[in-house]
């Protein structure tokens, strides 16, 4: 397809039909109205906000990496009562029981890890770790898919063909199974959560730009495309102030849900050790270790996946919300 | 085009993606900082001789592209390689692994089909009744929970603290009761193998079933507000036939993708639950080649694992085209 790239000329404003129609007010409003939409918002929100604190806090990570903790975050939170504390367990010396338990303290409410740490502090930290690894890897999946899906979808011909057939081979291969494989290759047999995420974002890029491609292509005969061509507007300018931001909505849909199925490959990966590395805490890690004391002690396997399932809902729950909200077909 | 032309048609139309995944493994494989050799020594003192040795043996020292080619008049000839770990044709180490993952996954794909479309449809009978919002609460929690964990849990509680089923391993029924000694009959090899295959299942199917559920309820309402439904009802056809015949048979077809598709997921599962549950699968395979560097049996568990879901792809396409008589084969891509 011959497309007048020479002419230069004025360029035209977005559409302001489509612009109503897929803008971000619309969006807002719209996710607003949702239940669904709401509570996904509320638990994602909960949920980046501890791992904002998280982040701010230094004394936190001083006491969820060292080997024992001399400060709960328990203590640092005024809502706990526990006048007296008793020390944690060194290392080896067995761990505390949750504080519901007869043996446990209010000072370690999920009680203390095989190496003495706080878990509650652990598991609260976790929410760092797994909310900027599903947000980071899922970026670079989002922004690598949509230079390539739009560049693909928009020009067709030999570059759609070879993209096609990247993404139908890499949907081939079971995601973890590939990330896995990256992650212990390219980092010459050393994984951890960097390689993890580089490994999750690269694998999901051809999964983004399928998607935008589709979008592209339906936009692509539009009318307004046809006159910003018509007037002169070079491909490059046209991709980029009229395809991609038409096309955005519904890779935003994805994209939420796919931080939702990052976190999830993520554990596992980490569960198997080719994630975060100890003593990162992550929950992935955390069910890692807690594996091994299956029969000893029961709960340390309970709480990272609550709040691995938790987290995950969250987001879960904020796509659908926003899947219904953009797509008002699928409402009623 | 009849359905064993379609068959063959859409055979040749998978070659290109076998040879892709040839082509990932075997450039993630060997673009690798340091040589595998090195790699699977994993910082061990070895003198350099040998290490040139081994590399020689193995045609190692050749350049990428002649060990491509090499590898792959190989593989057409079923020859995966040979696994300089354990010294051992890569093939062989395979294919006592087969069975246990494909028992595992097809039990897995049963238990989720057998729950999730009665479940859907009877969420979509009873829309926005307390019940369909409690299904729906279950297959978000289906979709949100890493399938590794539910097998911890299910362990924790069935096999730790009740102690009703096993926590680990598989009993084969294709090694015949006469493989165990401590099983005597046919129908106690088989009670066996479903009392150790339980778990694993409902671990690696929950998933799987949240996500059809979902699907089967979508298609079953938009099915029911179909014109189709709307004359059956008109002419007074009860309601139970209308569910049964007329809108169940058209919400089925999505599913039957959704499957197929899913299977991608469901072998990357298999790999967490034989890890949790012990299974000698191949997704503990994997793990074991991963944990050594053995880079040709990790390429060889890719390649065949990449294979059996382009043929589960296959095979649901062709179930697509049988089922549905409007599919008229693949003539118009």
């Amino acid at each position: 397809m011959a497309i007048g790239e020479s002419q230069g000329g004025g360029e035209s404003g977005p559409s302001k039909e489509v612009e109503a129609k897929f803008g971000w007010r619309h969006t807002i409003t719209k996710v607003k109205d949702d239940t669904t939409a709401r509570w996904g918002l509320y638990v994602v929100g909960f949920v980046l906000l501890i791992s904002l604190y998280t982040l701010i806090d230094s004394n936190l990570s001083r006491l969820t990496l060292g080997a024992i903790s001399d400060f709960t975050f328990a203590e640092a939170l005024p809502i706990f009562d526990h006048p007296e504390r008793i020390p944690p367990p060194g290392e080896g010396e067995g761990h505390l029981p949750p504080a519901f338990h007869a043996d446990g303290s209010m000072s370690y409410p999920l009680g203390t890890d095989p190496n003495g740490r706080d878990y509650f502090t652990r598991i609260v930290y976790g929410a760092q770790v797994s909310v900027s690894v599903g947000i980071v890897s899922t970026l670079i999946g989002f922004v690598g898919g949509t230079v390539i899906g739009s560049v693909a979808g928009f020009y067709g011909g030999k570059i759609d063909d070879l993209l096609m057939r990247v993404v139908e081979t890499v949907y081939a291969i079971p995601p973890l199974i590939l990330i896995i494989v990256f992650t212990v290759f390219v980092s010459g047999g050393s994984p951890d959560i960097t390689y993890a995420i580089l490994g999750v974002g690269i694998t999901f890029i051809p999964v983004f730009a399928r998607i935008i491609r589709s979008e592209v292509l339906s936009i692509r005969e539009m009318d307004y495309i046809e006159a910003a061509r018509a007037s002169g507007v070079k491909n490059r300018n046209i991709i980029l102030r009229h395809v991609i931001p038409n096309s955005f909505a519904p890779v935003l849909v994805y994209a939420t849900l796919q931080i939702g199925v990052t976190i999830l490959i993520v554990a596992g990966l980490s569960f198997l050790g080719y994630g975060a590395q100890p003593p990162t805490p992550d929950w992935g890690e955390m069910l890692n270790v807690s594996h091994g004391y299956m029969h000893s002690n029961v709960w340390l396997s309970v709480w990272p996946g609550i709040a691995i399932l938790i987290t995950i809902m969250g987001f879960n729950l904020f796509g659908d919300g926003l899947q219904d909200a953009l797509d008002p077909r699928l409402k009623n | 085009m009849g359905l064993l032309r379609y068959t063959l048609y859409r055979l040749l139309q998978a070659i290109p993606v076998l040879i892709g995944i040839t082509i990932i493994t075997f450039l993630l494989a060997n673009l690798a900082p340091g040589d595998p050799v090195r790699l699977m020594l994993q910082g061990q003192e070895v003198d350099e001789e040998l290490i040139e040795t081994i590399e020689q043996r193995y045609g190692l020292d050749q350049p990428l592209h002649e060990r491509y080619i090499t590898y792959m008049s190989g593989l057409v000839q079923g020859d995966f390689g040979h696994s300089i770990h354990r010294n051992q044709p890569v093939s062989d180490l395979m294919l006592s692994r087969l069975g246990p993952t494909l028992l595992l996954v097809l039990s897995a794909y049963a238990f989720a089909i057998a729950t999730a479309i009665p479940l859907g449809i009877f969420a979509a009978t009873r829309r926005n009744d307390p019940a369909d919002h409690i299904s729906r609460i279950v297959a978000l929690i289906g979709v949100s929970t890493p399938s590794f964990w539910i097998g911890i849990m299910l362990i924790l509680l069935f096999a730790v603290q009740l102690g009703w089923l096993p926590s680990s391993g598989l009993v084969y029924p294709w090694w015949g009761p006469e493989a165990y000694d401590w099983i005597d009959t046919w129908p106690e090899l088989l009670y066996q193998t479903a009392r150790h295959l339980l778990l694993p299942m409902v671990a690696l199917g929950t998933l799987q079933m949240a996500t059809l559920m979902r699907v089967e309820r979508t298609q079953m309402i938009e099915s029911l507000q179909g014109e189709y439904v709307k004359l059956a009802r008109a002419y007074g056809v009860p309601e139970r036939t209308i569910l049964r015949k007329h809108a169940f048979q058209v919400a089925q077809l999505p599913i039957i993708t959704i499957i197929g598709l899913n299977l991608s997921t469901a072998l990357g599962g298999a790999v967490l639950i034989e890890y949790v549950f012990n299974i000698n699968g191949m997704g503990r395979l994997f793990i074991e080649a991963i944990q050594s560097l053995d880079y040709q049996l990790i390429m060889g568990i890719t390649i065949v694992i990449g294979t059996m879901f382009v043929i589960g792809v296959i095979i649901t396409d062709i179930s697509y085209a049988y089922i549905d008589p409007r599919v008229t084969y693949g003539e118009e891509e």
